[in-house]
Formats: C-alpha cells, structure tokens, sequence
C-alpha cells in the first residue's frame, strides 16, 4: 500500500491504512506529506502518558486502564515504545500481550514502537502518530515508555496527562529529590501497592510534595494484579489540572 | 526511503554512524546477516514479525528462543505470547503493520487452527503478510500446511541462521 492509497483509503476508516500509515511516520518515510494530510483535521481527543521504570507494571496498569475506558465506550488506542538494541536495530516488543482484549474489538488499537538509543525512549514522530489515531476516531491514545525514571522526559510533551510509575521499595527519599523524576509528574502513582511497602513510599512522596514551593501532585497507590485504587486513579485523572510544562531545549 | 524488498537480503536498518560500525566490529554479530545500510537516507527499516502461539498450548521456550535470535539479527519482534486465538494473532497483525507472522504448535492443532489464521489473513485483506509457522508438525501436514499459503514450516532443532536467511532473502 502505498501512501497515495493509504491516504485514500485512510479517509474510508481502512484500519490497514491507519496501521500503514503509522508505519511510514515511524520510519520517517512521506513524514511531510502526512502533516499536510492532517493539518486539516480536529480533534477533541486527549493523550495519557504512562512512564516509568522497566518491570513497575505500565503495561499491565494499561490493561487494566483500556478495560475501563472501553466500558464507558471509549475508542482507546496504544502507542506502546520499547527500546531498540543499539548493536543490532532489533528490538523485541512485549507490551501488547499484558493487554489482553475481547476478540474483534475494534475500539482498540495497540501498536508498538522501537525507540532507537539515544531519542529521549520515544518513537520518531510521534506527534503524528497521535495525529493520525485522534483522526482515525479514537477518543483517548495512551502512551507508554520507559524513561523518565531519571532524564528521559520527552514524554512530557506529548501527554495532556502525564502518570509517572512508581512501585514499593523503590529507592529511599533522596530518589525523589532528583531531577527530571518527578516534576514532570501530573500524577505518581504507586503500582504493585498490594506488595508490603506501598504506605511507606506514598508516605515519603506526599512528605516530599509537601515542601513549601513544591507542587501539589496527587499521589496514587494501584494495584493491577487485584484491581485496587484504579477508579480512584481515573479520577484523578480526569480532575488532573493540564499543567503545560516548557521543556528546556537541549 | 521505500519499504526495502525482502528479495534484496534486507535485514533491518538503523542510524548509521557508531552503531553501525559496532556492529560489523562485533565478533558476536558476525553470526547474523545484519544491514540494509542506506546512505543517502541514514535511515532503516526493521522488518515487523509478529510472534504467537494460538490455541492451547503451553509450550513457549521454542517460540521464545526465536523471538530473542530474530531480535538479535535485527528484526523488531512482537510477542503475543500463549494461549492466542487466531482473531486476535490476526488483530495483531493487522495493527502491528507485520511483514511476517510466525506460529508456535507444538499441541497438533494445527491443521484445526492456521487454516483459520490464513482465512482471517485473507478475510482482512492482509495478503502480503507471509506466515511462518514452528513446532511439531508431521511431515504429511507440511504439505499440507503449504497448499494452505503458508511460506515455510520450520521443525524442532532448526538453527536460528535458517530463519533468519530464510526470512532475509524470501527464499522458501
């Protein structure tokens, strides 16, 4: 297919064509063609980021998050970045299958991406992608990366809602001293919070947050094994203050 | 850039600079076919396979060893892990953009269960994505399996290598 008939195709809600046409923004191939193909398309969609260390359980609260969002009918899509190797180009994806869905949904859309070393663990393009899927019809596109954990926060940019990732015995509270963590943060949460430890990390974050000075981040504790405190973080999500964050350009 | 032919031994691509030198320096690295190497572009294309076992079957070591050597020589692998049913292998498929789809049995449903994955293939339109399928499977069926449209059956103690060359030149 080439992107002549993926446009055209597109423009007839072809999900082949959308799934092409992603794949030309991730390989930066036609890249301008398909911004002037989108300039002319609104959208009233929002964009969910989900960061945080490999192993806190982003995918998996993700899965939990879709179940969610497609009862209330929701169109949700998934842009799910993994890292690239940085010797071979090869890259093994594993988000999708902690998402597991009811067959033939065709209100989600999972899609994963390999982030080459180097770019801030997000995929090239990837405003256009969240582009492309909002003028496809889906209502919220969640994003998933590895990173911001301490520095890779280009995240920060394309999320109208940002959740860093946290789980119990994560680090002592220096960590949440550190730069880059958590002030890009609209939500912490802490997942895996049925494991012993969760009260005492939350109790060191809401310590922190309390500063004089310091933002008034809410503070979550999840669990996606048993379920716990997800209808207390879609909430908070959906109260969350837009915070426009300007990014300092390296 | 455009998609790269499977024809001309493409593998995957990247930036090209540092990692690209690595990786021809890399002893380890020599045992893959590794690059499409792209200089006007600096830019490649990882070729897309996805990766399943349908039905019920456990059995994942197989599936994953070739999952890690298709990463290693390049390839960006989607796992979709155990317990699949065909519809949603084929969802994954379809969303993932995959040039390739490859399938575990090692349970003996695979007459019962690829027939239905070539037909939802077809159903869907997704007539240039080539299926390769892995595991236990007698000899009579891999005929079989083939007037299906699946473009190679590969059995247990298979190298790596031989997927890969396999997957690289388009060669059945």
């Amino acid at each position: 297919m080439d992107l002549d008939e993926a446009i055209s195709e597109f423009q007839s809600h072809d999900r082949k064509a959308l799934s092409r046409l992603l794949s030309f923004a991730a390989e930066s191939e036609h890249i301008d063609e398909i911004r002037v193909f989108l300039d002319k398309k609104e959208h009233s969609g929002k964009t969910l980021g989900l960061t945080g260390a490999g192993g806190v359980g982003k995918s998996s609260l993700i899965g939990k998050l879709i179940e969610l969002l497609r009862k209330k009918d929701q169109m949700v899509a998934v842009l799910a970045c993994d890292p690239e190797s940085p010797l071979t180009g090869g890259a093994l994806l594993g988000d999708r299958i902690r998402m597991s869905r009811p067959i033939d949904d065709k209100g989600l859309f999972i899609r994963s991406l390999a982030t080459a070393s180097g770019h801030q663990a997000i995929a090239d393009n990837l405003d256009v992608m969240i582009q492309l899927l909002f003028a496809y019809g889906f209502d919220k596109v969640i994003l998933e990366t590895v990173g911001a954990g301490q520095g890779d926060i280009a995240i920060r940019k394309h999320a109208d809602v940002l959740l860093v990732l946290l789980q119990p015995e994560a680090g002592d509270d220096l960590q949440w001293e550190k730069a880059g963590m958590l002030e890009v943060a609209d939500i912490i949460v802490i997942n895996k919070s049925d494991l012993p430890g969760a009260d005492r990390v939350a109790a060191q974050l809401k310590n922190q947050l309390s500063f004089p000075g310091a933002d008034d981040i809410p503070v979550v504790q999840t669990s996606a094994s048993t379920g716990k405190g997800l209808d207390e973080l879609w909430n908070t999500i959906q109260t969350a203050p837009f915070r426009k964050i300007v990014l300092k350009e390296s | 850039m455009a998609r790269p032919e499977s024809s001309k031994g493409v593998v995957a691509s990247y930036g090209c600079g540092s990692g690209f030198c690595r990786a021809q320096h890399n002893p380890q690295l020599t045992l893959f076919k590794i690059v499409f190497f792209d200089e006007m572009t600096e830019h490649l294309t990882a070729k897309r396979v996805v990766l399943a076992k349908i039905g019920l079957d456990g059995h994942d070591r197989g599936i994953k060893v070739v999952a890690r050597g298709l990463r290693d020589a390049g390839f960006h692998v989607i796992y979709a892990g155990l317990w699949q049913p065909p519809e949603a292998v084929v969802q994954a498929v379809e969303d993932e953009d995959a040039d390739w789809v490859g399938i575990s049995l090692l349970s003996g449903a695979h007459l019962t269960l690829v027939p239905k994955i070539m037909s939802l293939l077809k159903d869907k339109g997704l007539n240039e994505v080539r299926v390769i399928i892995g595991g236990i499977i007698p000899e009579d069926d891999i005929v079989k399996l083939e007037k299906m449209g699946v473009n190679k059956v590969f059995g247990p103690g298979t190298p790596i290598q031989e997927i890969v060359d396999h997957m690289s030149t388009g060669e059945s």
